[in-house]
């Protein structure tokens, strides 16, 4: 397939949408059978528009596509299925509408319920199904659609766990064979993964053509470097805290004016900005979504914030457990950023039992497989965002080298020049928590069981990854 | 464009998915498709009772009424949902390529299958009362000229809402005024010549008329003017059919921006 000096643009639909929105700009490639090709860029730079070109969806202002006789299906999970219709009459329809007969869509329905993995549920109407059973039904009637050039469209980003991890197989498994693959994916992880190639669109033009480990560098470097990563006025922000940590402590020092900020802090006690909200309203909206779990240092936030500020705060209820399994789920915008606070490390979270005089076998359990838990929650988050998700450990904030850490981190969400007075006092009023933890080592017991307990791969591989 | 309205797979898939939206349709209420007959007959209920108290009718008016309220109601709903047709099919034609077209003759397909049952029991109950009369034999070619209208005004009001969605309000509205100004309720008829001379400037109007004439009357249909509505609204067709063609990827911009 080739495309030479492809242009295109769109024109605003209502009075109240923006201009003229220029997608492709003089884009020529050429992708040769079995290849395959991820695409990257920032959300806005044409990938999907790219797709739609590829497709012969969409025709270009200017410029030429030839299809060199091959036949081309769009994979996206956006695709209209009747939510009226049983699973199985979704699939012969659109079997039907590539050019199958009946009898022969007919036929793929087996093949799509066992891949699938609906079983008697294919007979159900897709309005009954969750939302990853509505995935996999959708990501499995266009595989078994088999065409010559398979255009990807972020299906491997969405759905529950289990999905992504079969999407994944399914995905190497067709990798594996001859067919032609374009993948457009905001995680370059799965780009790097899956595509000897990778092409990266900036606002509409090719900046980089080539080998996938050489242009996911790059894309990575400048993403860092060009505050890819930066927050817009326009967007939600929620900073989430569990309990003594000080979430407050954490937008104040981010200086992000959050729509809404919960943390406990000492005091037990959860702070909102404004507002009391319903937490799954909140949730439900587009947020920035940054999770604070464990660490004694951004209490000292929530303890200044609570006396200074939130003077009329209030209780709204313990809402940890659910905290955690929102961070796997929360429903980020494409150019939404999570920032993830790593849950302290499980020693500490022994210590503060034993502070507590409550350290219990069931209770230290319960702590370990809380944290245990809240892990798989980050790593899940981390397989669905990929570069989006941002990982720093208390540990890393508050260590010797916690401040500078903490202003990468800043200096990566574009807030560098934002640090005040006030944070700095905070960030001083931290360390000082944190040295007086250290002045008390735990039993040496205690340690040996959380090092048998706890989840430190994980816990290393997040690190590895994180800022 | 052309070559692919001609191919085979896209009238199989139109036929399967008209059939389908029925499908779709009946599941969605708890009594699914039984308000294919109940919403023509809450219909002509309504216009009864408000016209048998307001004046004294014949007998014969619950036919008449009927007869009206059953073909108008196909010639509106199929026009309504066609024109929403191609806003709907907006996961679709994002992803697969397809004629544009293809979206309001599915609706009109399933209005028209919809149509054939309600025309089933028209026709008993009607053959039951008032019995069965030769000049019925007009009844297939007049249901032909209403297909007819009925795909040529809802192409039309699915490429202008496709291209200005604010022009479904002046669909619904146009619905609206069509529905008091085509005799449902009312015989043209027995208004001042003068009068009826602006009523059946209204083709609707004139093809309710027939209808009456054919199935309640026993008179033959207006021959020349079946004739000379199907060749117009066949040539409009024709012409909307290369307006589609020849605008068919400005469409899918309009339609996925």
């Amino acid at each position: 397939m080739r495309l030479s000096g492809v242009s295109i643009n769109y024109r605003a639909r209502t009075p109240t949408s923006a201009d003229d929105v220029v997608a492709l700009t003089d884009v020529s490639l050429t992708i040769d059978r079995g290849e395959r090709v991820g695409v990257i860029g920032a959300n806005g730079a044409g990938k999907s528009t790219l797709l739609g070109v590829m497709a012969g969806i969409l025709r270009p202002d200017s410029g030429a596509v030839d299809e060199q006789g091959m036949s081309t299906s769009l994979l996206s999970l956006t695709a209209g299925f009747d939510l009226e219709l049983s699973g199985v009459r979704n699939i012969v329809m659109h079997g039907m509408l590539r050019g199958l007969s009946r009898a022969e869509a007919e036929a793929n329905v087996p093949a799509v319920t066992a891949a699938a993995g609906l079983g008697e549920a294919i007979h159900r109407r897709v309005a009954t199904y969750s939302r990853g059973m509505r995935a996999r039904l959708c990501f499995w009637t266009a595989i078994e659609l088999k065409a010559d050039v398979l255009l990807v469209d972020e299906v491997l980003a969405v759905g529950d766990q289990e999905f992504r991890l079969k999407s994944q197989q399914a995905m190497a498994e067709i990798l594996a064979s001859d067919h032609t693959v374009v993948l457009v994916s905001h995680n370059t992880g799965v780009v790097q993964r899956f595509c000897e190639r990778a092409i990266w669109l900036d606002r509409g033009r090719i900046r980089a053509d080539g080998a996938s480990e050489e242009v996911v560098s790059a894309y990575r470097l400048a993403s860092a470097d060009g505050g890819q990563v930066s927050r817009r006025s326009n967007r939600k922000v929620l900073v989430c805290g569990a309990p003594s940590t000080g979430a407050t402590g954490v937008a104040k020092l981010l200086n992000c004016q959050p729509d809404a900020a919960i943390g406990l802090g000492r005091h037990r006690r959860y702070l909102m900005r404004n507002h009391e909200y319903d937490l799954d309203s909140l949730f439900s909206e587009e947020v920035f979504f940054g999770c604070d779990a464990g660490g004694a240092g951004a209490a000292a936030g929530t303890d200044s914030l609570t006396r200074e500020k939130y003077a009329t705060a209030t209780l709204v209820g313990d809402t940890v457990p659910p905290l955690y399994r929102r961070l796997d789920t929360a429903p980020l915008g494409r150019d939404d950023v999570a920032v993830l606070y790593l849950f302290g490390h499980p020693e500490s979270v022994l210590f503060d039992l034993l502070r507590q005089d409550k350290c219990t076998e069931s209770d230290r359990d319960k702590r370990l497989v809380a944290w245990n838990s809240a892990m798989q929650a980050a790593r899940n988050a981390r397989d669905r965002l990929g570069d989006r998700l941002l990982c720093c450990s208390v540990e890393r904030l508050l260590g010797p080298n916690g401040e500078t850490t903490f202003r990468e981190l800043l200096r990566r969400l574009g807030l560098a020049t934002k640090v005040t007075p006030k944070s700095s006092h905070l960030l001083a009023r931290t360390a000082e928590l944190r040295a007086t933890r250290q002045s008390q080592p735990l039993p040496p017991e205690l340690v040996r069981y959380a090092h048998q307990h706890a989840d430190f791969v994980t816990y290393a591989e997040l690190l590895a990854d994180s800022c | 464009m052309t070559a692919a309205l001609l191919e085979l797979r896209y009238w199989r898939y139109a036929a399967y998915r008209a059939y389908l939206n029925l499908v779709s349709d009946a599941a969605r209420y708890h009594l699914g498709w039984l308000w294919w007959i109940l919403e023509p007959l809450a219909m002509t209920g309504v216009f009864y009772v408000v016209f048998k108290f307001l004046r004294a009718r014949d007998e014969d008016f619950i036919y008449f009424l009927i007869v009206g309220v059953t073909t108008w109601l196909w010639f509106s709903n199929s026009v309504s949902n066609a024109t929403q047709s191609l806003n709907a099919a907006k996961g679709l034609i994002s992803q697969i390529r397809i004629p544009k077209l293809m979206f309001p003759l599915i609706s009109i397909m399933a209005g028209t299958y919809k149509q054939a049952f309600v025309f089933a029991i028209l026709l008993f109950v009607v053959a039951a009362l008032v019995g069965v009369d030769p000049t019925w034999m007009w009844f297939p070619l007049l249901v032909l000229v209403e297909i007819l209208m009925i795909t040529a005004t809802a192409t039309t009001a699915a490429l202008v809402c496709a291209w200005l969605p604010d022009s479904r309000f002046v669909v619904s509205s146009g619905l609206q005024l069509l529905m008091f100004c085509s005799g449902i309720f009312f015989d043209i008829n027995s208004f001042a010549p003068e009068a009826q001379s602006w009523f059946w400037l209204n083709p609707i109007a004139t093809l309710l008329d027939q209808y009456r004439a054919v199935l309640l009357h026993g008179n033959a249909p207006d021959l020349t003017w079946c004739a000379l509505v199907a060749s117009s609204c066949l040539l409009w067709v024709a012409v909307l059919s290369h307006v589609y063609r020849r605008y068919d990827h400005s469409l899918t911009r309009r339609i996925i921006a």
